[in-house]
């Protein structure tokens, strides 16, 4: 089995911090309804060509017709779902962080509706079943052939292309994945064109940023976890410009991540640092052994504390991402100035 | 207890049986009570003529979906592990003559949970491949095990003692390896470490069905031979048993039965210690008998995955986290009725 | 038995101790088991400084020692005296205590209990801490290493409670065996509610991992200020019970007709095993197997005189844990191993030979 970097999803978790015990309270149902959550059906906007074929890692799903009833089950395919007008009927939130299912960044495109949220860590798959998808979305996931089969039975079924790392879906095969499903190709990729345009955009804005060494890092069990070239964060970092630090990723990890201990910290040290952890920005912020690195002596360390904003930073989806932008650049900005 | 050993004539011997039988019979009678309950009503309701016409063919995709492709193999499956564990753990305990004697505390279950997830994370297979490195693990950890413990005499006490020293060695890969490289995520990894049923497909119940199919019957015919060993090595030499040839079987059928388990399971905590218990003090026997430890089992696993759907649904407990409530609450309530009466 | 061994029990006798049949008297001389005391002790100072000098990353001993001495270090070397102050002292200081705590707490239960499989995770007690410990993150919102202290203590001293009530039900009293089996029965009820919360919930279970995860690595000094007195108090109450644990190793028959205050040094031995396993527990998370095998290999090397037993298990622990702990920084570098679970691939060969070279000794 193909090794997972388990830290990009401590990075997840670490980011659920404060709200996650709201989302768990709120997500309370009745599991007894036979029938979907009111409000929770979904009405695709926009057509489409039918039937749709996909190809993923576990062979091609077909899709008849317009999906009425879409369930998300991969980390953030409700992002994509979202962004092309689809409001999913169910939706597993993998932070565990909103009563609705999904962040901040994609709240108001629910449009008020109120999707019934799934809760982990395992799948309820007679919850799923009760939802009577027409399509069920798994393209960010651990990639485990089973699972999607057993979904395979209930409704068509997407994962993510061949060769994805656990959890890897970038966002572009993820936004085309789901957008071909629905039958609009285009729409994904002018979405992705969007996202790049985006991207490219700020860079220009910010020519600070290029050339720049950074360092992208959650804290965690006691130890640093830094990022390599394969996480979305890092890649979030480097289409900005920056390069990510060659001494992380001349360590070479077989996960997307290098375990960095306490005391090898000057490994973290780099033109721009970024650490976040579970409500730790406080503990990290007065991290005497932190704090005497040289990046964060010359005022280049970065600690993100905003749960949300973790969420976002790790999520990498055509919605997060905007939301990312525009509050997480301005940070960067006053790290750099 | 010696005083039930020795009156073991034909007569007495027919009695216990017919209280073993009773027993055994209504474990299973209750067993199948809890199945039923968990085929129509455990998440959404299935009315039974429903059930009926699912069967014949009929019915909504996703009730089908629902009974065919998720109730019905994860029930299954709960009866066929917990029958397993119970089987082995009952054979473990007779060979050590000590209620700790069990695979999941000497470390049998660890070590099947160790060759599964090397066998997941080196080869990338499936169920199939994840018993046969179970099996590999759990028969190579019986071995050193008792290997060790038979260097300077094997003394029972010592089998124990290094079970519970080779497991916690193997408990500390198992959580290096799936914290590490495992799978998904940290709490998924946790998840299995405990041991769950969610979402298993009827790939693992036909693994089991065939691996127990194997084990079990020449596991079963060799019980009077296990009961003969608990006796003491000497006492059963002298009734023509072949000691250690006939313990070296016992051990590797049960080890088997219990890795097939672990690998479709996850190590679940506890039915393979409890449920010897429970029979042998439910039928009054002197040693944990072998079929109603497996019945005890199957009950406790079904009624503990029952309780892991329902109790906090919609979220999913996963089994393991149940049996060891279950089974250690009904323990502990047991020892201290059998206690206070002071026998 | 030598002649050196017998002078000593005599002077024990006249000391004021009950007079004890060979099989509990202690092996080796006098003067050999000092000795050996002594250079046990020096391996530990010896780890101990181990552990301040190495780490993942390689400080020059010159860096060190100033760091150490409070002299101003030279430019260029701030990282590294933080990491000494910051890092190093502390964990090598709760290694210390920790260890201390455990390996007596592992002895006092195998007295106790007459039992060799006993330790805090078999006993339940570690169960007890960490579902006090989840409980109090899930639905008090504690969410700190000293927070979890108070927890910790109250979960272990309950498990124990009601461990040792249930095993010693009846009038038979408790067996090994019967302990064995309510710990087994109390610790997997007690491990499905710490399972049930932390899996259900993102939050609780990160900050739970962070506890239970069983390390050294992660703790500043404060830590070590809450759990101290505690340990001292359990530390000073176990050495003095020494001789009278060496009366309930005999029986209870034969502890009744010596006259030993059976029922007052249950009672102590108790509450110091509640203290140091709490303690060590709250301090470091549940570290298995350090209590159990430690006693195990004090026990071959001076046999079973708790008077011996106890200094040499107060002595062995701490040198294993910091030893694990030092192991987990160098093997991984750049990251760390947590000492937990390399005290279980340290320790276990250790105690497989230990119990495989010789016949168990009789508690």
């Amino acid at each position: 089995m193909a090794t997972h970097p388990l830290i990009s999803r401590r990075g997840l978790l670490f980011g659920a911090a404060g709200v996650a015990a709201a989302g768990l309270l709120a997500a309370c149902g009745d599991s007894d309804a036979d029938t979907p959550a009111a409000g929770g059906s979904s009405a695709p906007a926009g057509g489409g060509s039918f039937p749709a074929a996909v190809t993923h890692q576990f062979g091609t799903t077909t899709v008849e017709q317009a999906p009425k009833t879409v369930v998300s089950l991969g980390w953030a395919d409700a992002d994509v779902l979202l962004a092309l007008g689809v409001i999913p009927t169910g939706i597993l939130d993998w932070f565990q962080a909103w009563p609705v299912g999904v962040g901040p960044w994609a709240q108001d495109r629910l449009g008020g509706a109120k999707p019934t949220v799934l809760k982990g860590p395992e799948i309820n798959f007679e919850q799923v079943a009760t939802l009577r998808p027409d399509l069920v979305t798994f393209t960010k996931s651990d990639n485990v052939k089973t699972t999607w089969e057993q979904l395979e039975k209930l409704a068509p079924t997407l994962s993510g292309p061949a060769g994805t790392q656990p959890y890897g879906t970038t966002l572009k095969d993820q936004t085309l994945t789901i957008a071909e499903a629905l039958g609009r190709k285009s729409e994904g990729e002018a979405l992705v064109a969007a996202n790049d345009k985006a991207l490219a955009d700020a860079k220009a804005a910010n020519p600070g940023f290029a050339g720049k060494s950074v360092v992208v890092a959650a804290a965690f069990n006691g130890q640093y976890g830094a990022y390599t070239r394969g996480d979305g964060r890092v890649q979030f970092m480097e289409a900005l410009g920056f390069k990510n630090s060659q001494k992380i990723e001349d360590l070479k990890p077989a996960n997307f991540y290098a375990e960095v201990s306490k005391e090898r910290v000057g490994l973290l040290d780099a033109d721009l640092t970024v650490i976040f952890g579970i409500g730790a920005g406080a503990e990290l912020k007065k991290d005497a052994v932190l704090n005497s690195i040289p990046s964060a002596k010359a005022g280049r360390l970065l600690v993100i504390d905003d749960a949300d904003l973790v969420n976002a930073f790790s999520t990498n989806s055509v919605l997060s991402t905007p939301y990312t932008l525009e509050k997480f650049v301005p940070m960067v900005k006053d790290a750099l100035a | 207890m010696s005083r039930r050993l020795t009156l073991r004539a034909p007569g007495v011997a027919l009695r216990l049986d017919l209280r073993t039988l009773a027993v055994t019979a209504l474990l299973a009678v209750a067993a199948a009570a809890v199945v039923v309950w968990t085929v129509v009503a455990v998440g959404v309701r299935l009315p039974l003529a429903g059930i009926a016409e699912i069967l014949q063919g009929g019915g909504r995709r996703a009730d089908r979906f629902i009974l065919l492709d998720l109730r019905l193999p994860r029930v299954t499956l709960a009866v066929l592990t917990g029958a397993a564990f119970g089987l082995s753990g009952a054979v473990f305990q007779s060979l050590s003559r000590n209620p700790l004697g069990s695979p999941d505390i000497v470390g049998f279950t660890t070590g099947a949970a160790s060759g599964a997830v090397l066998a997941l994370l080196v080869g990338g297979t499936g169920p199939g491949g994840a018993a046969v490195g179970a099996v590999i693990g759990g028969i190579l950890t019986a071995l050193i095990v008792y290997a060790l413990a038979a260097v300077g005499g094997g003394a029972i006490r010592r089998v124990v003692l290094v079970g519970i020293g080779i497991s916690a060695m193997l408990v500390a890969l198992n959580s290096y390896l799936i914290g590490r490289a495992r799978l998904d995520a940290a709490q998924a990894a946790a998840v299995w470490l405990v041991g769950t049923l969610n979402g298993r497909t009827w790939e693992y119940v036909r693994l089991l069905a065939l691996a127990l199919l194997v084990l079990t019957p020449p596991l079963l015919l060799l019980g009077r031979r296990l009961r003969m060993l608990e006796m003491g090595d000497e006492p059963a030499r002298s009734l023509g048993v072949r000691v250690h040839r006939s313990r070296l079987i016992l051990v590797l059928l049960a080890v088997a039965i219990c890795a097939v388990a672990t690998a479709t399971s996850g190590p679940v905590a506890f039915v393979a210690l409890a449920a010897p218990q429970i029979a042998r003090r439910l039928t009054g026997s002197a040693a944990p008998p072998l079929v109603p430890a497996a019945v005890t089992g199957a009950l406790i696993m079904v009624l503990s995955d029952f309780v892991a759907q329902r109790l906090l649904a919609p979220a999913q407990l996963p089994v393991g986290v149940v049996t060891g409530a279950v089974g250690g609450v009904y323990l502990a309530w047991l020892l201290s009725v059998q206690w206070r009466k002071g026998s | 038995m030598t002649a050196v061994a017998e002078r000593d029990h005599a002077a024990a006798e006249r000391a004021g101790y009950p007079a004890l049949p060979a099989r509990v008297r202690a092996r080796g001389g006098l003067t050999t088991r000092g000795l050996g005391l002594v250079a046990a002790v020096a391996v530990l100072a010896a780890v101990a400084a181990l552990s301040i000098a190495v780490g993942t990353k390689a400080i020059p001993l010159g860096t060190v020692w100033d760091a150490l001495d409070g002299r101003p270090s030279l430019p260029g070397r701030a990282e590294d005296v933080r990491i000494v102050l910051d890092l190093r002292l502390p964990r090598t200081l709760i290694g210390l205590a920790a260890g201390v705590a455990l390996g007596l707490a592992g002895a006092l239960m195998q007295a106790l209990t007459r039992n060799p499989l006993a330790d805090p995770g078999i006993l339940g007690i570690n169960a007890g801490a960490a579902a006090a410990v989840v409980l109090a993150i899930r639905v008090l919102g504690v969410a700190s290493l000293t927070g979890y202290i108070w927890f910790a203590f109250a979960g272990a001293a309950g498990a124990f409670a009601v461990v040792y009530l249930l095993g010693t039900r009846g009038r038979s009293g408790a067996s090994p065996e019967r302990l064995a089996l309510a710990g087994a029965a109390i610790g997997a009820a007690l491990l499905a509610v710490v399972n049930a919360v932390s899996l259900l919930d993102v939050t609780t279970f990160d900050r739970y991992r962070l506890w239970q995860v069983g390390a050294l690595a992660g703790r500043d000094l404060s830590v070590l200020y809450g759990v101290l007195p505690f340990i001292a108090a359990g530390t000073l109450i176990t050495l003095a019970l020494g001789p009278s644990l060496n009366v309930i190793a005999l029986g209870e028959d034969t502890a009744r007709a010596l006259g030993a205050g059976l029922a007052r040094t249950r009672v102590l031995s108790a509450v110091a095993v509640v203290l140091l396993c709490g303690a060590a527990t709250a301090a470091v998370g549940p570290i298995a197997f350090v209590g159990l095998a430690v006693p195990h290999i004090a026990r071959t090397l001076v046999g079973p005189d708790q008077r011996w037993l106890l200094p040499y298990a107060l002595v062995l622990a701490p040198t294993l844990l910091l030893a694990a702990d030092i192991a987990g920084r160098v093997l991984m570098r750049p990251g760390e191993l947590q000492a937990g679970l390399v005290t279980a691939f340290i320790g276990a060969p250790v105690f497989l030979a230990v119990i495989l070279r010789r016949r168990i000794v009789p508690l």
